[in-house]
């Protein structure tokens, strides 16, 4: 039997490493694979605590969350694709300003 | 330990070694490859938790959608890979993210500790698809409609912004 002490943690290890990847990505799309990651770790809490309770709360958050996370991918590549035609490079060190 | 634990372990493991790889490796499409793997790890613990559906829509969505979206932006921009992979954290922001990272887990542990003994139910989460679409479309009818408009919006902006000429504000 699985423990939801056992899935929060695991679903914490995940948000740690996503966070680590958004916190040391020199290149954008490495960043946008690791919000990738935070995503899923929330939505594996959601799942967990669906499991626990019971209530099917929990996947509609999840499946919201699965929605949102979509969204937020296309328009991320979106930005990533404007700034290497603006600025010819996806080194987020290079990049200095927003404007587009 | 029963096989559902042991289950759990090797789903748990390998989803943690892809989401570092993701981080750490030298080639981005490599890291890409480590995020289906990460991905579809996270799809199979939704089905060992009971839900096939979310599962499902993970794997759809997740690894199908997002993975394909993801490997045309690496393409896309693949003209010059910056000469270090990961920016170089300052010793204190290394030890602000261990502390921070610390105690998320230390307070997981305390929780444990004080109120432990919470286990999943064995029969998983009681959920087919159409129970789902009840609660979506009669609870949560106005969220599901924000978010058709966010999708729709994020799709036609995202086109918006890659067709946009430099320069042109308008």
């Amino acid at each position: 039997m699985i423990s939801l002490f056992q899935v929060v943690l695991f679903s914490t290890v995940l948000f740690a490493i996503g966070l680590y990847g958004v916190l040391t990505s020199r290149n954008a799309v490495r960043m946008l694979m690791s919000i990738e990651i935070l995503l899923n770790s929330a939505n594996v809490n959601f799942a967990a605590y669906a499991a626990y309770t019971g209530l099917l709360q929990g996947i509609v958050a999840a499946i919201i969350g699965i929605a949102v996370a979509a969204a937020e991918s296309s328009i991320g590549i979106a930005v990533i694709l404007l700034l290497d035609k603006n600025f010819r490079t996806v080194d987020l060190d290079k990049i200095k300003e927003l404007k587009g | 330990m029963d096989l559902t634990q042991i289950t759990f372990y090797a789903i748990a493991i390998l989803a943690s070694v892809s989401a570092l790889g993701v981080v750490a490796s030298k080639d981005i499409v490599r890291a890409a490859s480590f995020l289906i793997v990460a991905l579809s790890m996270i799809a199979a613990l939704f089905a060992l938790l009971g839900s096939l559906f979310l599962s499902m829509v993970q794997l759809m969505i997740y690894g199908g959608a997002v993975i394909v979206v993801i490997l045309f932006g690496v393409m896309l921009t693949r003209r010059e890979e910056p000469k270090s992979r990961i920016r170089q954290l300052t010793r204190s922001e290394n030890l602000a993210y261990l502390g921070f990272s610390v105690l998320l887990v230390l307070t997981l542990a305390f929780l444990e500790y004080r109120i432990g003994g919470l286990y999943l139910r064995p029969e998983g989460i009681p959920a087919d698809s159409q129970a789902i679409g009840i609660v979506m479309y009669s609870q949560y009818r106005g969220v599901v409609i924000a978010l058709a408009g966010l999708v729709a919006t994020a799709g036609v902006g995202s086109i918006y912004l890659v067709k946009r000429k430099r320069g042109d504000s308008s």
